[in-house]
């Protein structure tokens, strides 16, 4: 019974997902698409957490939402820029299809049975980033320093 | 009634993500605003997120450190893609990416 409260609470959740996925790439102003996207995200790290994976879930809420959109979304607001360039459907209609298909046929191939992932202790995956993956943990730090340097150098010419 | 079983959940979340691709790719394809364009990557990358932590859920650890990187390098190319277009507006005062290969000496 658990079982059908998790699949009826996934597809509710895809659903909104997808709408407002929807809404970020048609919506009328840019401002509301932004919000738009940040909705998105933060349902998509409400499914992942549905998955097990309750410290990305919780990773891409705190810096991915937390930070970027809203740096999206506040960079949108203040140059107050409106949207009059042209839309190309038809091209848009065919890449969107094609990518479609062409990823359906090539997931097919590999997809394995799903489970809940059994993500052990918080504790346990610091100790390994403290650790075995020390080298990804200073490149991500490295990589983020350089990206707030870059940011306010070019905001700032 | 068919039985729900954890295959259909997979196929759900998997779905989902596809579906979320593509319109990531249907709005970067049909658009020429800057900011639509980087808006529908991130729709993309929601979609390619959700993909990845499925088809791996078996190997929980090495999927929650990719997952931490993958959200760390895409906020940073956030903020640098955003910097740009910013300066970028700043210059031109438009928003088009077709006018973007007329301006000299970059933003």
């Amino acid at each position: 019974m658990e079982l059908v409260y998790t699949y009826l609470g996934i597809t509710i959740l895809s659903a909104f997902i997808l709408y407002f996925a929807y809404l970020t790439v048609r919506g009328k102003d840019l401002v509301y698409s932004s919000v738009s996207l940040a909705l998105t995200a933060s349902m998509v790290s409400l499914m992942v957490a549905f998955m097990g994976f309750h410290l990305v879930a919780i990773v891409q809420l705190l810096v991915y939402v937390g930070a970027a959109v809203m740096f999206i979304i506040v960079s949108v607001s203040l140059l107050g820029a409106k949207e009059t360039t042209v839309r190309n459907e038809y091209l848009g209609l065919t890449a969107g299809i094609l990518t479609l298909a062409v990823l359906a046929l090539y997931l097919n191939r590999f997809y394995t049975a799903f489970t809940f992932a059994k993500v052990p202790s918080t504790a346990v995956i610091s100790d390994l980033l403290l650790s075995r993956y020390m080298g990804v943990l200073v490149l991500i730090i490295v990589a983020l320093a350089a990206t707030i340097i870059e940011a306010i150098s070019l905001a700032k010419r | 009634m068919t039985a729900i079983t954890l295959e259909s959940i997979g196929y759900t979340i998997t779905i989902t993500g596809l579906l979320l691709i593509s319109i990531g790719v249907y709005g970067f394809a049909a658009t020429r605003n800057l900011i639509r364009m980087l808006l529908s990557l991130e729709i993309v990358f929601n979609g390619v997120f959700l993909v990845i932590l499925e088809v791996i859920t078996s190997a929980p650890v090495y999927a929650t450190i990719l997952g931490v990187i993958l959200v760390s390098v895409v906020s940073a190319e956030v903020a640098v893609v955003v910097a740009i277009i910013a300066a970028y507006y700043r210059k031109t005062g438009v928003l088009d990416s077709e006018s973007a290969e007329n301006v000299e000496g970059g933003v």
